[in-house]
């Protein structure tokens, strides 16, 4: 596999701490490799992750108190699962298709994605209830509930992802732009037909300023037609 | 539960939320894998602690107000399902299909198992 993409911008962030893939080498266009954020930008990360983590446990605190359980069964946990992963989904995609993840589009990310939708979501609430179901001799429902959460969630996670995509598909990044050419690597998305840079990488010397620079949307002008055959690598 | 005791129990969520932060930064800088293995070790370290905790409110050691808070609160806000589901779904559509359904069904697996261990870990220490 061929990773593109320029070296990070000095105030890049972690690839990897809400959600995007650590896999950089799959994902190439759209986050920079991890590194280490400057002690002010460290600092207001670690701010928005608080204060969105405390809001997201708030709202599923309140959600819990109010949904209903019959029977028991985990009911207000799964549907805070399945609406926070169509969020994340959305966020993130809508995020990658805006641009590289710096500046403001890292800090939204780290506050609503890291911060609220990771905490508003839970894993351990998931395991223990479902394991509780089990012990109980309830192995219908347990199952039931352990499917619902994983495969529903993976369910809405790709429909947050297509729902975003499809608003921003005149932009020419993200998942589902990626995950189109690791399936189609010679061939143009039919959403992404309109966008002229689609699959294309800024050069690694000249064009790296276009992913620090923060152009807020759209498919940058500049950047020079790649010949479709050249993805091909990258199955 | 008390106003003071919501806002212990969120804030506690904020303090979880940072900690996987820092730990998710602190691994994904180090290991390079496919797996998304920061997120797989919070989210079973967490089942693990949630059942630990369970365990020991069910057993009468500690009081429900400590689950709440630690439970609830800092353990539901360090771990996190949409992360999780999503970090599944990206090695999906990249074509890593096994890698997908090992960190889906590998992190619930083992997850249960950890918040089981955490249970029954509680069971032993109780008096």
């Amino acid at each position: 596999m061929t990773d593109p993409q320029p070296r990070p911008a000095p105030d890049a962030g972690p690839a990897h701490d809400g959600g995007p893939p650590p896999s950089s080498s799959v994902a190439p266009s759209r986050l920079p490799p991890p590194r280490r954020p400057a002690r002010a930008a460290g600092t207001a990360a670690l701010a928005l992750v608080f204060v969105g983590g405390v809001a997201g446990t708030l709202c599923r605190w309140v959600l819990g108190e109010t949904l209903p359980a019959p029977g028991g069964w985990p009911l207000p946990t799964l549907l805070i699962n399945l609406a926070g992963a169509v969020a994340l989904g959305a966020l993130l995609e809508s995020l990658a298709r805006r641009g590289p993840d710096a500046g403001a589009r890292r800090l939204v990310r780290l506050g609503l994605g890291t911060g609220f939708l990771g905490a508003f979501t839970t894993y351990s609430a998931l395991a223990l209830d479902g394991m509780r179901l089990l012990l109980a001799g309830r192995v219908l429902e347990g199952a039931g509930y352990l499917a619902a959460t994983v495969l529903g969630g993976a369910a809405a996670t790709l429909a947050g992802v297509a729902g975003a995509a499809w608003l921003h598909r005149g932009d020419r990044r993200g998942l589902a732009a990626e995950a189109h050419a690791a399936v189609h690597p010679r061939h143009t998305h039919p959403l992404l037909e309109s966008a002229p840079g689609f699959g294309n990488r800024p050069t690694p010397r000249g064009g790296a300023d276009s992913e620090t620079g923060g152009t807020p949307s759209g498919p940058a002008p500049s950047s020079v037609p790649k010949p479709p055959d050249s993805e091909g690598d990258q199955r | 539960m008390s106003p003071a005791e919501v806002l212990l129990l969120a804030v506690a969520g904020g303090l979880g939320a940072v900690v996987r932060f820092l730990l998710d930064t602190a691994v994904s800088t180090r290991v390079h894998t496919s797996l998304p293995v920061a997120t797989v070790g919070i989210n079973v370290t967490g089942s693990f602690a949630l059942g630990l905790v369970a365990g020991l409110v069910l057993a009468g050691v500690a009081d429900p107000g400590v689950q709440a808070v630690l439970g609830t609160g800092f353990l539901g806000g360090y771990t996190t399902f949409s992360t999780a589901s999503y970090q599944s779904v990206s090695l999906a559509l990249s074509g890593k299909w096994a890698a997908a359904v090992v960190n889906g069904l590998g992190t619930l697996a083992v997850s249960l198992a950890a918040a089981l261990a955490g249970l029954a870990l509680a069971g032993a220490l109780a008096p």
